[in-house]
């Protein structure tokens, strides 16, 4: 049936793909797509800042208000002067933004000032909302805002978030360009029965968008980060204590006894962190770390390869605890949150962006050596081996930048941040240690030919010749009976191996120290970032190689040596597989929570699933080369019967018609006239004869006659007969349909014999 | 603070062009090289999420939209003959012979015959899957000989990112607008019938009764007398007997078809005007028995020669479709060479395009065997009109944008 259609009013200027065109919204789901969009926003918002829990009760709050404001933004299009009242509640939304945002600015929360003024500014313009000008000028602050949230994560979760983000965006885009559309046309022709298909196409559309999305995501690589700038720093912090700011920039040492350790710091870690940070610690004393639930991230860091960041380094061992031999340090002035040690460097460097998530002492991790830092605050010390310390203990959320430079020797990162001036300070060894030490390590180096050699003949005996043991970490962290370990009983954790093997160097009158920080952790290729967790908090050594500098040794079986190199361009796939694996052991690895039995089960589902596909692609391909080589003979025949087929297609596919032909005296003779008009058509086609979608029966039959001179008589009776039948409703008799044969007959006998 | 002001308009010209410049797509395509960049220098993966997605959007938009009108065909099916202000019907036939169904499609024609903004008109076809027949109602807005041209296809789904259009070629048909007429109850001139032309008598009675012609329908006004009544028996409805006079009128019209002579644009030129007037008159007159001739000395000559009956009007119609003003010959010269040509002896409709020109008395015709038209051009070109031509004899005045039914029937009452 058709679709009658009468005029409507002219069309209006086509000019509403623009961002020019203030053209009103008449098209309801535009502001229903518009209310999902910043709800999801305010989603990521909430995720950001808040926990689960109140991330879902603030987005739900605000989803209803938003649902207010699109009330009052259809009535504001509808009759901006009756309706005054929602440009006032957005003028006061607006305000209201500024008023959070100024504040914001003065703490120096940048961007929780900036997405708290976005939010109230896209909550304004949804009460005003009529043109699409101000609808695109939404969907832009509201980008910008999942852009900022995105930038500000650390949870792989954030890219469901994200994904339903954009299936919103793309109903919205449909909406947008479903009202441009129609506004640009008078007349619209719409039919209910069709309606279904509207929105099936659409849903086929947005999951062919999401799977190519994935399908790119996991499988481009990705460059090498630029790292150009540097983070704005939303910490809200600004770390400064008075007396190192004054002797930073005076030089007048204070007494005050915060003025080595910082304000607000006794020189013990955090109880849930690994004991190895503080400025002394005493291995009589049974670390506090045992009572780490979850195994949580304490630090995220962003960095082109996997590093080993230092906090601290000890050089005096009684045998019984590790300490420091001079705990003084040097204050240096912060300015503008920024201070280079060597401003005019040429070094290759590893830029470093770490962020706290735990409340941390008060070390500044990096990788040695540090040359430039940016850290919010006004102050910072050093201490005579470089490390960096802030004059308070580190709160979460905390975010900072160092570049350091990497310097290798024999595929050995060496830190080259300070000397060993005093040689003899890092050969003391507890005065209760017996000569068998020094014998074991003169028995395993004694092919070295020097230094070097023999302190990697030393790694290598430690990590083939003792077994770690994850479970002393709870046990028995912070006891380090070194003699016990290298002659009773040849397994520990790290602390055991570190402590053995400075001892042994020293022995060797290498000088040696012993060096705590954290491994980089798993890479998670969702966000980006290192994940380092509370057990990642380790302890290596460094030693010193006369003509090179301090080595960084791995005498623990269980780690290895961060690699010369930078991370490879991976495709996310395998960067997720490692992760999840990684994730899954890490987790495992502590007593587990809910929330860690929770990522377990992802982890685990995601290796699992990949190993199954993986499994299912090793079978087909095992089941294809099988078939290749066993059934190669039958594949060449194959082969070639295809080759043959496609060089005779023509002819082939004419025969298999003559066969529909002859079936077709089974159908009534309605449809053997149409049908046998159709295999005309498509007779003539293979001949290189299509029939065009504007031309008439007659028309065609025509142009075949100028073609094939001749046959227009035939072709004439078929399209006579076709023609009467689709237009005319004629009903064909059996000499009709008879005469239709016939008439086929000759036109194919005559194509055949003019193409012989 | 006119400055002041200056430089806010200039300002906001700028932002008003620039907007302009920034399309959805040009601003998807700066924010996904905006992402790049961020992405690329913080190496932050959840970026580049961002970015794959609209990278994946961007592709999808481009790949479906040059899909779905791939494989879309259309044919445009309109009556060869229509009249100008009245309504017909264009069919077309979409097939979608593609997979999947084409949503939002754009369906453009060029129809030159319709009012200059429904032209180019859209219309709008949410779902296209299979074959579609949409019959679409319009009105010839212009009488002539017009070629519509190419079928747009457009589709911009499933986002207005990209378009891909298709032209489906005109297949160079025409349709024939014939002009439109409005209803006359009278011709404006009374004393015809005392007239003699050509040997014949000017009757202004309806339908002669000397040779049959044939039978048709009744209409108002007929006489009773030659009703056939067994016929109208038959058919349940009235039919007269129609005879042919040997004594008639003939009406002479004579167009002005003087290319000089014809100022205006479009509808509104006086060339417009006298070929509705003319039709009007040719379709009262032949209702009424009379007989019509039409010339005019355009490019071709126009010469339709006397003829009555209503089939008659088919050919004044066609004749009136096609006529362009293109000759180069004056009116008044044209029409003493018609004069001398075939006579006087008819009732002539004249039209005058330059004021007072023509003069029926020095062309030697009566009053009233003229109907005078004349047409102040200076309307016609946008001027003022021109008082001091105002006819003061029983001529009609045309302005341009004039109401002609009201306007002529003011002047078949006088």
């Amino acid at each position: 049936m058709d679709d009658v259609l009468m005029h409507d009013s002219p069309a209006p200027a086509n000019n509403a793909g623009h961002f020019a065109a203030g053209v009103a919204l008449t098209h309801p789901p535009v502001y229903w797509w518009t209310w999902a969009i910043i709800t999801l926003d305010t989603a990521a918002f909430f995720s950001l800042r808040t926990d689960f829990l109140w991330s879902v009760l603030m987005t739900l709050l605000f989803a209803v208000v938003y649902m207010l404001f699109v009330k009052f933004g259809r009535a504001y299009a509808a009759d901006p002067e009756k309706n005054g009242m929602a440009g006032k509640i957005s003028d006061g939304i607006a305000v209201l933004g500024m008023l959070c945002f100024l504040p914001n600015i003065l703490m120096q929360q940048w961007v929780t000032g900036l997405l708290l003024l976005l939010l109230c500014m896209q909550a304004a313009l949804l009460c005003k909302l009529k043109s699409t000008r101000e609808l695109y000028f939404l969907f832009a602050a509201s980008f910008i805002m999942l852009l900022f949230c995105v930038a500000n994560t650390k949870s792989g979760f954030f890219i469901v978030l994200v994904m339903a983000y954009f299936l919103v965006a793309m109903g919205f885009l449909q909406a947008v360009f479903t009202q441009t559309v129609k506004q640009k046309s008078a007349i619209a022709v719409v039919s209910p029965l069709q309606k279904n298909t509207f929105h099936g196409a659409a849903i086929l559309v947005s999951c062919a968008i999401i799977l190519l999305a994935t399908v790119l995501y996991l499988s481009l690589p990705r460059p090498i980060p630029l790292h150009a700038g540097s983070f704005i720093s939303d910490g809200g912090q600004q770390y400064h204590q008075d007396s190192w700011y004054d002797e930073a920039t005076t030089g007048a040492k204070s007494k005050d006894q915060d003025s080595n350790q910082g304000a607000g710091t006794s020189g013990d870690p955090d109880p849930d962190q690994y004991a190895g940070f503080g400025q002394k610690f005493s291995i009589e004393k049974k670390s506090q770390a045992t009572g780490i639930i979850g195994n949580p991230i304490v630090l995220y860091l962003q960095a082109d390869r996997e590093l080993y960041l230092r906090g601290n380094v000890f050089d005096f061992f009684d045998g019984v605890s590790w300490s420091m031999t001079d705990n003084s340090n040097k204050k240096i002035q912060l300015k503008n949150g920024f201070h280079s040690f060597e401003p005019y460097h040429q070094k290759a460097l590893v830029h470093q962006m770490i962020e706290a998530a735990q409340p941390m002492g008060n070390r500044i991790f990096g990788s040695p050596r540090i040359i430039d830092v940016h850290f919010p605050g006004s102050v910072f010390a050093i201490d005579h081996h470089g490390n960096l310390l802030a004059p308070r203990d580190i709160v979460a959320g905390t975010r900072y930048e160092v570049d350091s430079q990497v310097d290798y020797y024999n595929g050995r990162f060496v830190a080259q941040d300070t000397a060993a001036a005093d040689p003899a300070l890092f050969l003391q060894t507890p005065a209760d240690m017996s000569e068998r030490v020094h014998d074991l390590a003169a028995s395993v180096t004694r092919t070295a030919p020097d230094q070097f050699r023999a302190a990697i003949l030393l790694e290598d005996y430690l990590r083939s010749h003792y077994r770690y043991n994850l479970d002393s970490i709870f046990n028995s962290q912070g006891v380090t009976p070194v003699e016990k370990f290298l002659f009773e009983k040849p397994e520990g954790h790290c602390e055991y191996f570190a402590s053995a093997m400075v001892m042994l160097l020293r022995t060797l009158d290498i000088p040696a120290r012993f060096v705590t920080g954290y491994t980089s952790g798993s890479y998670n290729p969702i966000t980006g970032y290192h994940e380092i967790r509370a057990l990642n908090g380790h302890a290596w050594v460094e030693g010193w190689i006369a003509g090179v500098g301090w080595v960084t040794f791995e005498p623990t079986p269980a780690f290895s040596i961060p690699q010369q190199q930078e991370k490879q361009m991976e495709s996310t796939a395998q960067e997720l597989d490692t992760y999840a694996q990684q994730t899954s052991d890490a987790l495992r690895e502590a007593p587990v929570d809910v929330a860690s039995s929770m990522k377990i089960i992802l982890a685990e589902a995601f290796v699992f699933i990949r190993h199954a596909i993986e499994h299912g692609l090793h079978i087909l391909w095992h089941a294809l080369v099988v078939a290749i080589t066993v059934f190669y003979p039958l594949l060449f025949v194959c082969g070639v019967l295809v080759a043959v087929g496609y060089v005779f297609r023509i002819r082939i596919l004419d025969a298999i018609a003559l066969v529909r032909i002859k079936l077709l005296h089974r159908q009534s003779p309605e449809v053997q006239v149409l049908q046998l008009w159709r295999e005309l058509e498509k007779w003539m086609a293979r001949q290189g004869y299509r029939r065009k979608p504007s031309e008439t029966v007659y028309e065609y039959q025509e142009r075949l006659d100028r073609i094939m001179p001749g046959i227009a008589e035939p072709v004439g009776i078929l399209a006579k007969n076709f023609s009467a039948l689709i237009y005319g409703d004629v009903k064909p008799n059996q000499q009709v349909v008879a005469g239709c044969y016939d008439a086929f007959t000759v036109v194919t006998a005559r194509s055949t014999s003019r193409n012989a | 603070m006119s400055t002041d002001n200056t430089i806010l308009s200039g300002l906001e010209t700028i932002v008003e062009k620039l907007f302009s410049m920034l399309t959805i797509r040009g601003f998807l395509f700066l924010l996904t090289l905006t992402l790049f960049l961020t992405a690329w220098n913080r190496g932050i993966a959840l970026i580049y999420g961002l970015l794959f997605f609209l990278i994946a959007t961007l592709i999808i938009s481009l790949v479906v939209a040059r899909l779905l009108t791939r494989q879309i065909t259309a044919q445009r099916f309109y009556p060869p003959v229509a009249y100008e202000g009245k309504e017909f019907t264009i069919r077309y036939e979409l097939v979608n012979r593609g997979r999947f169904a084409c949503q939002l499609l754009e369906l453009t024609d060029s129809l030159p015959f319709l009012v200059e903004a429904l032209r180019d008109e859209m219309l709008l076809v949410e779902t296209l899957a299979g074959t579609r027949s949409i019959a679409r109602a319009v009105i010839a807005d212009w009488r002539g000989v017009h070629t519509p041209g190419a079928i747009q296809l457009a589709s911009g789904w499933p986002f207005g990112l990209f378009r891909s259009e298709k032209t489906i070629d005109a297949d160079g048909s025409t349709v024939l607008v014939y002009p439109s007429t409005f209803t006359l109850d009278r011709l404006p001139f009374t004393g015809a019938s005392n007239f003699w032309h050509d040997g014949l008598v000017t009757d202004n009675r309806k339908g002669g009764q000397d040779l049959f012609i044939g039978i048709r329908d009744y209409r108002r006004g007929d006489n009773r007398k030659n009703i056939h009544w067994a016929l109208s028996a038959r058919h349940g409805e009235l039919m007269v007997k129609e005879y042919e006079s040997i004594s008639r009128t003939e009406i002479c019209i004579l167009l002005d078809l003087h290319a000089a002579g014809n100022p205006g644009e479009g509808k509104h030129a006086p060339l417009e005007y006298a070929i509705k007037i003319a039709a009007s008159v040719a379709s009262f007159a032949l209702r009424e028995g009379y007989f019509i001739s039409l010339y005019g000395a355009g490019k071709k000559e126009l010469a339709i020669e006397s003829g009555s009956g209503m089939a008659w009007m088919d050919k004044i119609s066609h004749a009136l479709a096609l006529v362009q003003a293109d000759g180069n010959e004056p009116y008044a010269s044209f029409v003493n060479r018609e004069l001398n040509l075939r006579g006087n002896r008819r009732i002539f409709l004249l039209f005058d395009h330059q004021g007072k020109s023509l003069q029926p008395a020095t062309m030697g015709l009566a009053d009233d065997q003229v109907m005078l038209v004349r047409f102040d051009t200076k309307t016609f070109q946008q001027m003022l009109p021109d008082k001091t031509k105002l006819a003061k004899d029983n001529s009609l005045m045309i302005h341009c944008g004039d109401n002609l039914e009201e306007k002529v029937r003011s002047w078949t009452m006088c």
